[in-house]
């Protein structure tokens, strides 16, 4: 057990790393950008050049970048992240306005995508029936073949325009249902052919020979062997979902992250577009956290050795 | 007591994939033609504005009909096929050359260079592929080059991967063993025993890529963050299109049905791809 | 002499994979504490006839017939009739324990579930089972994760969940193949004692006829889905009647095949004090085991057998031996040449080749035979593309196959033919020294008398120097002029051949030796071929 949970420590170490070194590489890859705020500013606002000089010294972006990631560090070692220049709010408080759209977007649509991506690959396994096993193939090829931006603006196409069935903008059902389809199809074919190996091992016969019945063997033995398979894959998905959630924020007109982001993006908000990347790549690190944590719980063989 | 049927027929969409080559060529077929005929065809300037045809519907002159600025939205979405397919093509293959590629020479350099260049495939896979595109291509400045690139260092390390873990699974087979004990050197083991394989998985990963390098340059248009404004991309039409959906729903339905269609012609591609690179699937044919 | 009564019998068992009869007909009758042995190669369709009777056919076969277990008419073809046979009046215990295991929960849990009592109970019976079958601290074994367990505590552990009922049958299907001799002797022992205390009947399936004849009272013996001959083992195994029995019965390498090589003088291989550490774990990379002063010498001519038991080490001595690693201390030197050493490899890998035990793995699924043939001599310049061609075939020749085979790819050709290609390619740089890494243990018995005759031939007609290793002491004693023992990374014994197999003085090599299944009647009719 104690070498396992080294085993993650040490994961754990890496994984820190990789925010660590994120956030440096994008600190000074957005200092490469041509343009900063204060240009943007200045094409909108009509600023004369003492103005704008005197803008650039109060914001700090007349200093050497290196003595810029030095001031950013030290604050965001305090818990500051900086004021974003553009709205002139604090950027902490902007990102906390706006996790809880993009988190109960990607919460709906994740409890929609295992529900349906799990059950269905379970039922084909343990149902017989070519109707399991035909949605879960249905499933699979409608996640490879439509992406979500398209299965997303033709949902917008009918239900908002040509039904006229109008709040589709501005509420999150469905997205979560497009983007909850999306997982299913990822999910369901890998954990079926997962399951349908598991079923056909030497074990499952050999518990068969004991006298186990079908529901132990289903519940006991099958189940919990694919359940490995089944968090590395979610795990896979929900990084992706991360990035998918950003898109169909900004198609559907939803507060959140992905918004914020572009927004940011666009106006050459410094501060704001450093805070979401460190939030994105947070989250997916601790996304691949928790799936080897989990992974090594589920599986004797990674807590010893 | 039976688990599961260990039937080969998989059903209905079992059935869709079998046929999935023949629908692939197809609208891959119609796709290159598209790009390639469809402006001299319709004989119109893709970027010509003429407000008094705005939102017309399809006619003898205008096929499909005309945009919120009087477009014509045939010329345009050929126009547009013909820039999606070069940037999701072109930044496919700079993500092989910046993963597979450099992942291999890396591998081939020592631990260190591997360990280095891998953990920088990490960084990149630690953020969502949009954002990461986003920001490198604020960065880089707006272009078609820009574009594929950014989309290339996005994909970069999936390809990265598939080098590797193929580079892995050739060195520890026993063929490659006995070749050692021939004295091959590495160069011969690369060419002979490793490359055939790798080409394989790269292709059949390429086939997954690229409809989502064409979905990423969409998006990543629509954001207006792609392509210099104007330039008729499929993701500028759609960005245009959603304004004014509800009295041109032609001009937002096109470029989307296109982007389905191609996306479902390399998905159906790329699954024919993995079926055909399967060595056990081979064997049992043969 | 009174038979006892009838425990299962079946008239005529039928199992169809797709359209083909992978059982035919069989007729079987197995006694009330007896036990029958059945004995058949790959394909033969033991293992089909096994499932069948334990109702754990796969989902794909189609059976016919109505098996008789004591009383009851079981149909083979409906599964459901098994629901109250399978563990409770037929046990089973599988080929390789670790698979038949699941690998998330302890081995205790198993077998208690196997038990189908109140938990409380099933513990109770769990740990006296786990002690009945020879396991000395059944608390520990109870808990342990059957990764955590060695192969031969696995299997004891597996006879003890098959046993959880006390099943009037014991299907025991090939319980012994995926252990070292010494563990196969134990549980051998095991299933004997257990059989003479609780009486229940075994049906014992195995490719090897030495093994059987330990345990059996009656033999079967199986071919292409039939049985051809039945018999008491004495009289199967002295006397076969059937030819195929015949073949196989002679297929048992007795004593040393093929003409005797006068040795040379130059020394072809020679390690003093070679030690090999254990590498620390790499993904992907082969775990090695260790090495630890290992002095050997092979004259030019001479064959050395290196026998030793999984884990022992002697793979990786061939691996030093042709230089696919490096020895951590002491020295190895193959005719004058450090094998490891880069500068020297071309050279070196015209003395040395090397085939291996997995035929199959050592040729690339996408070449042809013709292009694996010609991959040495392309590498090392030899002759032009047609000269290398006809080399090819002269190759295939020399290892009995026909220039049909050359544009064959290995997967059209059998387990034996995959082999003969793989040593005719280690032959094409005419190395004065071939090292064998188990180059028959994947094949069945009747190939593996094939190929070792061919190894002894080419032998003799090249004088060529041999390594061979194997866990297999009568493979050994059919080939080598010499015999090393290894146990642990060490050499214990070392000598001629005859002087070690036949009057061992170490301990360890004793055991080794007393372990080995050995038919107890050696067959007067001469080798097949």
């Amino acid at each position: 057990m104690t070498r396992g949970f080294a085993g993650s420590g040490a994961a754990l170490l890496r994984h820190g790393a990789v925010v660590c070194a994120i956030a440096v590489v994008m600190f000074f890859l957005i200092r490469v950008i041509p343009g900063d705020v204060v240009d943007v500013l200045a094409a909108e606002g009509d600023l004369s050049d003492s103005e704008i000089a005197a803008l650039r010294a109060e914001l700090g972006l007349d200093r050497g970048v290196a003595a810029q990631f030095v001031a950013w560090l030290a604050a965001a070692a305090r818990g500051d992240l900086g004021l974003s220049i553009r709205f002139e709010r604090p950027v902490a408080e902007m990102i906390w306005f706006a996790v809880p759209g993009t988190l109960a977007l990607a919460a709906k649509a994740l409890a929609i995508g295992l529900t349906l991506g799990i059950g269905l690959a379970a039922a084909a396994v343990i149902w017989p029936r070519r109707v399991f096993v035909w949605l879960v193939n249905a499933v699979n090829l409608w996640s490879i073949a439509l992406p979500t931006f398209c299965v997303g603006l033709a949902a917008i196409l009918i239900f908002s325009i040509w039904l006229g069935w109008l709040p589709v903008l501005g509420q999150a059902t469905l997205p979560a249902i497009v983007i909850g389809i999306d997982i299913a199809g990822q999910l369901a074919k890998p954990l079926h052919e997962d399951l349908k190996e598991i079923a056909a091992a030497p074990f499952v016969r050999a518990a068969r020979a004991r006298g186990q019945s079908r529901a132990t063997i289903v519940f006991r033995h099958l189940l919990p062997n694919a359940a490995p398979v089944a968090i590395a894959l979610s795990g896979l998905i929900l990084a992706g979902l991360i990035g998918g959630t950003l898109t169909m924020e900004v198609l559907f007109g939803l507060p959140g992250l992905g918004t914020v982001a572009l927004q940011a993006i666009l106006g050459r908000d410094y501060p704001v577009v450093q805070a979401v990347i460190l939030v994105f790549a947070l989250a997916i690190v601790l996304v691949n956290a928790l799936t080897d944590l989990c992974q090594r719980a589920l599986d004797p063989r990674l807590r010893h050795d | 007591m039976r688990i599961s049927p260990v039937c080969a027929d998989e059903g209905g969409a079992g059935s869709v994939r079998s046929r999935g080559a023949a629908i692939a060529v197809v609208i891959l077929g119609g796709a290159v033609l598209l790009a390639l005929a469809g402006p001299a065809l319709s004989g119109l300037d893709p970027l010509a504005q003429n407000i008094g045809g705005a939102n017309m519907p399809p006619s003898a002159a205008h096929w499909l009909g005309q945009d919120h600025l009087g477009r014509d939205i045939f010329t345009r979405l050929a126009v547009g096929t013909r820039l999606t397919l070069f940037v999701a093509l072109a930044a496919t293959l700079a993500a092989i050359l910046i993963g597979a590629v450099l992942g291999l020479v890396a591998i081939a350099s020592g631990r260190i260079a591997e360990t280095l260049v891998f953990g920088g495939y990490d960084l990149v896979r630690a953020m969502p592929s949009i954002l990461l595109a986003m920001t490198l291509l604020v960065a880089l400045g707006p272009g078609i080059l820009p574009l594929t690139l950014a989309i290339g260092i996005a994909y970069a390390p999936i390809f990265a991967h598939v080098a590797r873990a193929v580079w892995r699974r050739e060195s520890s087979a026993g063929y490659v063993a006995a070749a050692r004990v021939m004295a091959a050197p590495p160069l011969s083991i690369l060419s002979r025993h490793v490359a055939p394989n790798l080409f394989g998985a790269i292709v059949t990963q390429a086939a997954i890529v690229v409809p989502r390098a064409i979905t990423t340059e969409s998006v990543l248009s629509f954001f207006g963050i792609g392509v210099t404004p104007g330039t008729p991309t499929w993701g500028r039409m759609i960005a245009d299109a959603v304004r004014h959906a509800e009295t041109a729903p032609l001009a937002l339905a096109m470029p989307v049905a296109a982007l389905s269609a191609i996306t479902l012609a390399f998905a159906l591609l790329g699954d024919r791809l993995r079926l055909g690179s399967d060595p056990l699937r081979r064997g049992m044919a043969a | 002499m009174t038979r006892p009564a009838r425990l299962l019998s079946v008239d005529s068992l039928s199992v169809k994979i797709g359209a083909r009869r992978v059982v035919d007909r069989v007729a079987l009758e197995i006694a009330t504490g007896e036990t029958l042995g059945l004995v058949g190669e790959s394909g033969s369709g033991k293992s089909m006839t096994a499932f069948a009777l334990g109702g754990l056919l796969p989902p794909v076969a189609r059976a016919e017939g109505i098996v008789h277990l004591a009383g009851d008419a079981l149909p083979a073809d409906r599964p459901e009739a098994w629901d109250p046979i399978r563990g409770r009046r037929v046990g089973v215990v599988f080929q390789d324990p670790y698979a038949s295991f699941d690998p998330l929960r302890t081995v205790g849990a198993q077998i208690a579930m196997a038990c189908h009592l109140p938990r409380e109970a099933a513990r109770a019976r769990t740990l006296a089972l786990l002690e009945e079958c020879g396991l000395p601290e059944p608390g520990a074994m109870a808990g342990a994760y059957p990764h955590q367990v060695s192969g031969g505590q696995l299997q004891r552990a597996g006879l003890a969940a098959a046993l959880a009922q006390a099943p009037a049958l014991l299907i025991a299907d090939e319980p012994t193949t995926a252990l070292d001799a010494t563990v196969q002797a134990q549980i051998v022992e095991l299933l004997r004692r257990l059989q003479a205390r609780h009486g229940m009947a075994i049906l014992f399936i195995s490719h090897d006829l030495a093994v059987v004849a330990r345990v059996a009272d009656r033999v079967a013996v199986m071919k292409d889905g039939r049985i051809v001959e039945t018999g008491t083992a004495a009289r199967v195994l002295s006397a076969p009647s059937h030819a195929y029995t015949q073949v196989l019965v002679a297929s048992r390498p007795a004593g040393r095949i093929g003409a005797p090589v006068r040795p040379g003088d130059t020394i072809a291989l020679e390690s003093s004090s070679v030690g090999f550490a254990y590498a620390p774990r790499r993904m992907g990379a082969v775990r090695e085991a260790a090495l630890a002063d290992v002095s050997l010498r092979i004259r030019a001519g001479v064959c050395l057998g290196l026998v030793g038991e999984s884990g022992s080490g002697k793979s990786t001595f061939g691996r030093l031996a042709v230089g696919s690693a490096r020895p951590s201390s002491g020295s190895l030197r193959v005719f004058g040449l450090e094998p490891s050493d880069p500068a020297s490899a071309r050279a070196r890998a015209r003395l040395v080749q090397m085939v291996f035990q997995d035929a199959a793995g050592s040729l690339n699924p996408r070449r042809m035979v013709v292009a694996s043939l010609m991959e040495p001599l392309a590498l090392h310049g030899i002759g032009t593309r047609g000269e290398r061609q006809d080399r090819a075939a002269a190759l295939l020749d020399e290892v009995g196959l026909g220039t049909e085979h050359l544009r064959r790819y290995p997967h059209e050709l059998s387990g034996g033919q995959r082999q003969r290609v793989a040593i005719a390619r280690s032959l094409a740089l005419d190395p004065a020294l071939l090292v064998c890494d188990e180059p028959v243990t994947a094949l069945d018995m009747t190939i593996q008398a094939q190929i070792l005759k061919l190894l002894a031939d080419i032998r003799a007609r090249r004088a060529m120097a041999m390594l061979f290793i194997s866990h297999d002491i009568a493979a050994v004693e059919a080939m080598a002029d010499d015999v090393a023992v290894l146990h642990r990374g060490r050499v214990v014994e070392y000598g001629a051949a005859s002087r070690i197999l036949h009057a061992p003085v170490d301990g360890y090599t004793r055991a080794l030796l007393g372990a080995v299944a050995r038919l107890p009647v050696r067959s007067a009719s001469a080798v097949a071929r």
